[in-house]
C-alpha cells in the first residue's frame, strides 16, 4: 500500500477538501484475517487545517477466515453511539482500483491491544480496572436491543434452543471443507458437542472474538475501543463468556483469564453488570466449541497457506497451535 | 556432518535475532521475524523427533485399532445407527502393519491413513457415553482419550503465550 494511493482515494471520497497529505503509513501487526495500515492524514477544508488519524482494514489475499467485511462496517455504524466503544467507520469500499481488494477506512483510537503487553507489570496498577471495564463492556454489547439497530441482518437462529446447534453446524462445515489431514479430537470434541447443547437464555448480539488482544487500552486503564467484530453474530451470551476463558488467551501464563481476573471473578462480575445468570454448563459447552472454533479458523489458514494463496507467514504458525487445542480439548472433554 | 539440521536452525535463529532484527524499523516486520523464528522452532523439534513420533504413534494406534475391531465385532446384536461392520473391517485391517519406509513423507501418509481411522472411532466411543447399546465401547474411548491426549502433548511446540 503506498501513500499517494491513499491521498486519491481520500480526495475522491472527499472531493471539498485540498492539499489532503498522508504520512507515518505502517502496516499494523497481528490479524490475518484483514491487513490493519495506520496513516495520518492532513487536508484543508473550508479554510480549516483537519488532521485525522487513520485505520484501513483491507481483505487480505487469503486469510484465516473468510469473513464479510461489510457485515463488520455495519456493525461497527450501528455501535456508534450505543455506550460500546468502537472506532467510528467513514467508508467501505468494494471496487478494486483504489488498494487493490476491498477495504474500509475507520479513525485511529487510542490505546495499546498487546495481550503480552497488558499481561506485564507495566499494566499492573490499572488492570482491576481493565478487567471491569471488560465486563461492563460485555454486558451492554449483551444488552443491546440488536433489532431496533437494525442488526436482524446478522441473521438471528430460530430461537434461544438453536444458537448452539447453528455454530456447531457452522465450524463443523468449515473444518469438513478446509481441513487437509484427519482430524479425530475435533471429530470427537463435535460429536461431544452434539450431545451437549445447551439452551441460551436469550438471543443477543455476540461479539464472538471478545478477548484480550482485541480491546485497545491506555496507560491508564481506559478502554477506548473494542475491535475485530468480524465473526460477529446473533446468539448466546454465554458464548463470549466463554471464549474469554480459553486457555489460549490466557496471556500471563497463569489461570487469569486474558491475563486479567480468575474465572470466578469474571462470572461474578458479569452477572453483576448484565444482569445475565451465568450458566457453568453452558459456559462449558462454548468452552469446548470455542477450542474447536479456534482449531478450525488455524486449519482454514493452514490450507490458504499449503495452497499458495498466501505466503503469510503467521498462517503457517498458527496451525501448530492445534496440539495446544487438541489437548486442552481432550482435557475438557475426556472425563 | 557438522553442523546438522538442528545446529544450522538453532544457528539461524540466533543470526535472525542478532542481526536482522535491530536493522528492521517498522513492528510490522520485527512481527514477521518473530513469526519466522518461532516456526523454526516447529522444524527443529520434527527434525530430530518427528520420525520417531510418528513410528510410535502408528504403533499405538494399530493397537488400538485391533482391541477395537474385537470389541466393534461384539457388539452384534445391539445395533445402534451406523454401519459398524464397515468399520469393524476396516479397523481390522488397519490394525495390520504396512511395509513403510522411514521418510517422513512416507510415514506422514500412513498416519494421516490411520488417523482417518482414528477420526472414524472416535465419534462413536463418545457417542457411546450416553448410548447403553455401545456401552463395551467406553473403556475404549477412555484409551482412545489418552491417547489422543498424549499425542497431541507430545506434537505440542509452546506458541500462545510467547
Amino acid at each position: 500500500m503506498r501513500e499517494d494511493q491513499l491521498v486519491a482515494y481520500l480526495q475522491h471520497r472527499m472531493p471539498q477538501a485540498q492539499g489532503i497529505t498522508v504520512s507515518n503509513l505502517a502496516q499494523i501487526p497481528g490479524g490475518a484475517s484483514r491487513e490493519t495500515w495506520s496513516f495520518d492524514a492532513r487536508w484543508t477544508e473550508g479554510g480549516r487545517e483537519e488532521t485525522r488519524g487513520l485505520v484501513v482494514r483491507r481483505d487480505p489475499g487469503a486469510s484465516l477466515l473468510e469473513t464479510e467485511r461489510d457485515v463488520e462496517f455495519q456493525v461497527y455504524k450501528a455501535l456508534q453511539g450505543t455506550g460500546v466503544p468502537v472506532p467510528e467507520v467513514y467508508w467501505l469500499e468494494t471496487d478494486p482500483r483504489w488498494l487493490e481488494r476491498p477495504f474500509f477506512v475507520m479513525s485511529r483510537v487510542r490505546g495499546e491491544t498487546s495481550p503480552q503487553l497488558l499481561a506485564t507489570e507495566l499494566y499492573d496498577r490499572v488492570r482491576p480496572k481493565i478487567a471491569r471495564q471488560k465486563v461492563e463492556i460485555l454486558a451492554r454489547i449483551h444488552n443491546l436491543d440488536w433489532q431496533s439497530l437494525g442488526l436482524d441482518l446478522l441473521g438471528a437462529p430460530p430461537s434461544p434452543a438453536h444458537c448452539a446447534e447453528v455454530e456447531i453446524q457452522k465450524w463443523e462445515s468449515i473444518m469438513r471443507q478446509d481441513a487437509l489431514e484427519p482430524q479425530p479430537v475435533l471429530e470427537l470434541a463435535l460429536s461431544w458437542l452434539k450431545r451437549h447443547k445447551p439452551v441460551a437464555q436469550r438471543i443477543c448480539l455476540v461479539h464472538a472474538d471478545y478477548r484480550t488482544g482485541n480491546f485497545l487500552v491506555d496507560e491508564e486503564g481506559v478502554i477506548h475501543g473494542v475491535l475485530d467484530w468480524e465473526m460477529v453474530h446473533l446468539g448466546d451470551p454465554m458464548e463470549d463468556v466463554a471464549w474469554a476463558c480459553l486457555r489460549a488467551w490466557r496471556w500471563a501464563r497463569d489461570e487469569r483469564i486474558g491475563a486479567l481476573m480468575d474465572r470466578e471473578d469474571w462470572f461474578r462480575q458479569y452477572e453483576e453488570c448484565s444482569g445475565i445468570k451465568v450458566d457453568r454448563e453452558a459456559v462449558h459447552f462454548w468452552e469446548v466449541l470455542g477450542n474447536v472454533k479456534l482449531a478450525t479458523i488455524f486449519i482454514t489458514g493452514a490450507r490458504s497457506f499449503c495452497e499458495g494463496r498466501s505466503q503469510e507467514i503467521m498462517l503457517a504458525l498458527a496451525s501448530h497451535v492445534n496440539p495446544e487445542l487438541e489437548a486442552e480439548l481432550l482435557n475438557l472433554i475426556g472425563g | 556432518m557438522r553442523p546438522h539440521s538442528l545446529e544450522i536452525i538453532h544457528g539461524i535463529q540466533s543470526s535472525l535475532i542478532t542481526h536482522v532484527m535491530p536493522e528492521l524499523r517498522s513492528s510490522f516486520a520485527q512481527a514477521q521475524l518473530m513469526y519466522i523464528t518461532m516456526l523454526l522452532n516447529v522444524v527443529a523439534k520434527y527434525w530430530d523427533g518427528g520420525v520417531q513420533a510418528l513410528v510410535d504413534d502408528n504403533r499405538k494406534m494399530r493397537e488400538i485399532f485391533g482391541q477395537a475391531a474385537d470389541v466393534l465385532t461384539s457388539l452384534a446384536g445391539a445395533r445402534p445407527a451406523g454401519d459398524i461392520d464397515a468399520l469393524a473391517a476396516d479397523l481390522r485391517a488397519g490394525a495390520q502393519e504396512r511395509p513403510c519406509s522411514l521418510t517422513m513423507t512416507d510415514l506422514m501418509q500412513e498416519n494421516n491413513r490411520l488417523r482417518a481411522l482414528l477420526a472414524r472411532l472416535a465419534p462413536l466411543c463418545e457417542r457411546a457415553e450416553a448410548d447403553p447399546a455401545l456401552a463395551a465401547l467406553r473403556p475404549l474411548r477412555e484409551k482412545l482419550v489418552h491417547h489422543m491426549r498424549e499425542e497431541a502433548q507430545q506434537r505440542a511446540v509452546p506458541i500462545l503465550g510467547s
